[in-house]
């Protein structure tokens, strides 16, 4: 048989530029911004951009979910999605969205505080694109899973050795794009520093009095299931801890380390004096270096093979009894955050207060989907809100 | 003048297509046709930098 190397040659090129789009196609999916449903706590949505106004029209701009209670009192700021590939971070402050209500005082929720990490995530490590919650009247909640970085067509390209603002710590050059290293960040700085300004006029517009940074880590990480706290903090940080412990729940209390830069706590507390600035992490194998199979159950179930021996081997500075699934972190957050408002009275006096919240309990018996909004029958296509790098001076008016 | 990383961009784009034209052309001229296979490997990534245009 001859082969006609001019054919064969045209169906080669053929097929990689249909690949190239599908694959195109597949990724610019998680440019679309997710489907959040404020609950009956919400009182006011605002952008970040509405803060920094230099935002707007960018991916880094993102929803900042305001839920003020009927009776005075203290501002509580929850970072969510710093890192989008922690979910039980954005997971435990869209239930705040979604589901809670605040009774006294104002909590300020931003549960995609990076909304460029949520653009894109990491393909070669298997992560998925997004993960599914299944509510129990059938229907289920789908979000993206991204990156702990942002996407780099925003912040493209990456330096060599990334210096950090002010301090002139040296960090590699991909940490440019992480926003919990770009703190207290500045107007004409990296996109992600721009974004950590944001947060840094949000702190200053709103007068916060408290901050958590919600995160995770790999279970092989010593600094999990754990509160670190600006070094002003840390009385606020052992009650809370002690609280914790009142509900079995054991968590380090920790002082974020005065040499590491950039970090959310330590650089706003620094800023504002009046300021209570913690970050906390909880158990995440999706993360981890020695997990096994890596698909869209892994984050939300909490299983592994691999991480089961290493546990039995002592290696793990987690418990690791029944894996780690996201209802057991979501629910350690949830009761992080009840026990952080009643340190805070302790001490300072300030009160905050939740009205409907569900306990570390209520998310063991009742799974994380039960706390989300019934989806709409059709949900509508939301459409790119904004686009990256180049592609944004196309669309930008 | 547009930003320094503009520019850069753009230039990483001409290159970016330049390889890309190099690739297909070769593909095309090929007379063995597991190099036309394995050029798709080459051509996917190439073509999908292009539509991204970071």
């Amino acid at each position: 048989m001859t082969i006609n190397h001019r054919k064969t040659g045209w169906a080669a090129v053929a097929v990689s530029l249909l690949f190239s789009v599908l694959l195109t196609l597949n990724y610019v999916q998680m440019w679309k911004d997710d489907l959040i449903i404020p609950g009956p706590g919400v009182t006011e949505v605002k952008w970040l951009s509405d803060y920094e106004p230099s935002l707007r029209g960018t991916l880094g701009d993102t929803r900042v979910f305001v839920m003020e209670g009927k009776e005075p009192g203290a501002t509580f700021l929850v970072l969510g999605g710093t890192h989008a590939d922690e979910p039980a971070g954005w997971g435990a402050a869209l239930i705040l969205v979604e589901h809670c209500t605040v009774a006294r005082g104002r909590v300020i929720v931003l549960p995609q505080c990076s909304n460029t990490g949520f653009t894109h995530n990491y393909p070669q490590e298997a992560h998925p694109q997004f993960i599914s919650f299944p509510r129990p009247d059938g229907t289920k909640r789908t979000f993206r899973h991204g990156s702990r970085t942002g996407n780099s067509a925003e912040h493209w390209p990456d330096p060599e050795v990334f210096i950090q603002y002010p301090h002139k710590q040296k960090y590699s050059g991909e940490e440019c794009r992480n926003p919990n290293r770009a703190y207290p960040g500045r107007p004409d700085g990296t996109f992600a520093e721009r974004v950590a300004y944001g947060i840094q006029q949000l702190n200053r517009k709103e007068k916060v009095d408290m901050q958590i940074d919600l995160h995770e880590g790999q279970p092989e990480y010593p600094f999990i299931n754990a509160l670190s706290g600006h070094p002003r903090a840390q009385d606020l940080v052992s009650l809370a801890a002690l609280e914790m412990q009142m509900y079995d729940l054991d968590i380090g209390a920790e002082v974020s380390p005065p040499s590491f830069r950039g970090l959310s706590n330590l650089e706003m507390g620094d800023m504002f004096p009046d300021l209570m600035a913690m970050t906390s992490e909880t158990v995440n194998p999706t993360q981890g270096k020695i997990r096994g199979i890596t698909d869209e159950f892994l984050p939300v179930d909490g299983i592994d093979a691999f991480y089961d021996r290493a546990a039995q081997l002592g290696y793990l500075f987690a418990p690791w009894e029944g894996g780690s699934p996201l209802k057991k972190r979501i629910g350690r957050n949830m009761q992080e955050l009840q026990a952080l408002c009643v340190a805070l009275k302790e001490v300072t006096g300030k009160e905050i207060e939740f009205g409907r919240i569900p306990s570390y309990e209520d998310l063991m018996t009742n799974g994380v989907g039960y706390y989300f909004n019934p989806p709409p029958a059709e949900p509508a296509d939301p459409g790119f809100r904004a686009l990256p790098g180049v592609w944004r001076l196309f669309t930008q008016r | 003048m547009p930003p320094l990383y503009i520019i850069v961009m753009a230039m990483y784009t001409v290159l970016t297509a330049f390889i890309l034209y190099l690739v297909i052309r070769n593909t095309l001229r090929s007379q063995n046709i597991w190099e036309q296979i394995l050029a798709i490997f080459v051509i996917v990534p190439f073509a999908m930098r292009l539509f991204f245009i970071k």
